[in-house]
């Protein structure tokens, strides 16, 4: 304590006397560019900002994060070279039945406006439960996807290349998607009002109640909607290939890129099983 | 997507799951795909997130500036601040100096000013594509104007005898063009100011700003014609706030 109280008295007492010394040194012995140029730099600098004009146009920074423009479908967008995201989602029968339960992450790699975007994404299928058999079902996937100049994006993905536990009774999901965004307020500043539709090709999941019922995986036609009404809130519509899914898209946070998504699935009760509540959201980050 | 926060959001989410996943219903089925409604991609998580059009930074009016910008970055102005420009333009041209008046050449299509504008701009050591990018800017300034309606049957000589006695030799007119640009602006006729052009103008002076060195700066500040640049694009872009 004492050794640390002399150290600060010395170095106060050398910044007093290198302070008091300064005008003489400075006046007989120039030691940098100081003292020729004078604040000629602060004058000049000074000078362009007098003579600057502010632009009319800048940059506003992107939203933390995006309302979604489907309901239960793919698109053709994905995760690129350092985004991840986990996200959560659950079912509720409105008909009654059992309540459903999801996890999901995944991580990117690549650029798909350079060149191709891979998502690889893990779903966990088996969450809580009486025995709490999380992870006990599951499958990991992968989506390539690419943005093009005009802002089409294509994307092709097998959801279920590899899977465990129940998961192994599903029928492999492979697809392709093409996804467009059109402004429908190109001049809007505050919301430019996207429609953004996805049309899909794809197996497994995307079947059709026919095919389902004969275990038949045939490629099925599935697609969606997505009208951004605010720029937090998209109303959201999918069909899945087998059911047709409404509802509301929201990234409610400013500055947390969390986005939640509520749906009723199968609101015609194609599948005969009634219409349910999914209730689904997600986080995403930069590492 | 903010880095700093992610530990905090990060495990707010986590603990959110934990809750969900810990709380579910007893009934709950291990089935063999994701919960109906959740898709097998990233969209059900992120939303449109990862879309590449919703991170770049879109192009945006400057804060205070009255104008809707497009995706690609034309500008558009409302009417009424687009008569507010306007009329700050005939408020320019109505009684200006002599550089004003040659820049208002200029904005209108007026050649000779321009040249001796070019002239004086490459005393000050400023480099010729640097002129000439602001000088082409400044032409377009009023790109939609119908200076030429009136006037084609005025001669020039009249126009320089009873209008343009303040005029120096510099902004003395050589076609009808700049003749019946000076006749609008004198009679009273408002300009229409593109202001997709107004703003190409101002990131074009700028440019010659930040692009000079001491010396140059120093005699730019200075260069009446220069300054006149600067003051029609200042006035009107004080006038897009309206």
């Amino acid at each position: 304590m004492v050794k640390l109280q002399a150290r600060i008295l010395t170095g106060f007492f050398l910044f007093s006397t290198i302070i008091s010394l300064g005008p003489a040194v400075a006046q007989t012995t120039p030691t940098d560019s100081s003292s020729s140029v004078g604040d000629t730099f602060g004058d000049i600098n000074e000078l362009r900002q007098q003579l600057l004009i502010e632009p009319i146009l800048g940059t506003r920074k992107p939203p933390s994060a995006s309302p979604g423009s489907t309901a239960g479908t793919p698109s053709a967008y994905g995760a690129s070279q350092g985004q991840a995201y986990v996200g959560i989602g659950t079912f509720i029968p409105l008909d009654g039945g059992d309540v459903d339960g999801s996890l999901s992450a995944g991580v990117g790699f690549g650029d798909p406006v350079k060149s191709v975007g891979v998502e690889v994404g893990a779903n966990i299928t088996s969450i809580g439960g009486q025995n709490i058999d999380i992870a006990d079902s599951g499958s990991v996937g992968v989506k390539l996807h690419k943005y093009l100049p005009d802002g089409t994006a294509v994307a092709v993905g097998w959801s279920n290349p590899v899977k465990w536990g129940d998961a192994k009774d599903a029928e492999e999901t492979i697809y392709g998607v093409v996804t467009k965004s059109f402004d429908l307020k190109p001049n809007s500043p505050a919301n430019k009002m996207p429609l953004t539709v996805s049309l899909g090709v794809g197996t497994g999941g995307f079947r059709s109640k026919g095919a389902i019922k004969d275990d038949n995986n045939s490629a099925n036609l599935f697609g969606s909607l997505g009208l951004r009404v605010t720029p937090e809130t998209a109303v959201v519509s999918s069909w899945t290939g087998n059911s047709l899914n409404i509802g509301g898209s929201f990234a409610p946070f400013k500055k947390t890129p969390v986005v939640i998504n509520t749906v009723l699935t199968d609101v015609t009760d194609n599948l005969g099983n009634g219409v349910g509540l999914s209730v689904s959201g997600g986080y995403s980050f930069k590492f | 997507m903010n880095k700093k926060k992610l530990p905090l959001s990060l495990g707010l989410v986590i603990l959110l799951i934990s809750s969900a996943t810990t709380s579910m219903s007893l009934r709950v089925n291990a089935g063999e795909g994701n919960a109906p409604g959740a898709s097998i991609d990233s969209g059900s998580s992120v939303g449109g997130s990862f879309s590449p059009a919703n991170q770049v930074s879109p192009p945006a009016a400057s804060p205070g500036t009255n104008v809707n910008v497009s995706n690609e970055g034309n500008i558009t102005a409302p009417a009424a601040v687009q008569a507010n420009v306007n009329q700050a333009a005939q408020s320019l041209a109505s009684n200006p100096s002599p550089a004003v008046q040659a820049v208002i050449n200029i904005a209108s299509g007026g050649n000779s000013a321009g040249n001796s504008v070019q002239i004086s701009l490459s005393a000050t050591g400023v480099s010729p594509a640097a002129i000439s990018g602001l000088l082409n800017a400044v032409a377009g300034l009023f790109g939609g104007a119908s200076f030429s309606s009136d006037s084609s049957n005025i001669p020039v000589a009249e126009l320089q005898d009873t209008q343009l006695a303040a005029g120096t030799q510099r902004t003395r007119l050589s076609n009808n063009q700049e003749a019946s640009s000076l006749l609008v602006a004198q009679n009273g006729q408002t300009p229409k100011v593109d202001v997709n052009q107004l703003n190409a103008a101002i990131e074009a002076y700028n440019k010659v700003i930040n692009e000079s060195d001491a010396e140059t700066l120093k005699k730019l500040a200075k260069n009446e014609e220069f300054l006149a640049i600067g003051k029609v694009l200042r006035d009107l872009r004080a006038a897009l706030q309206g």
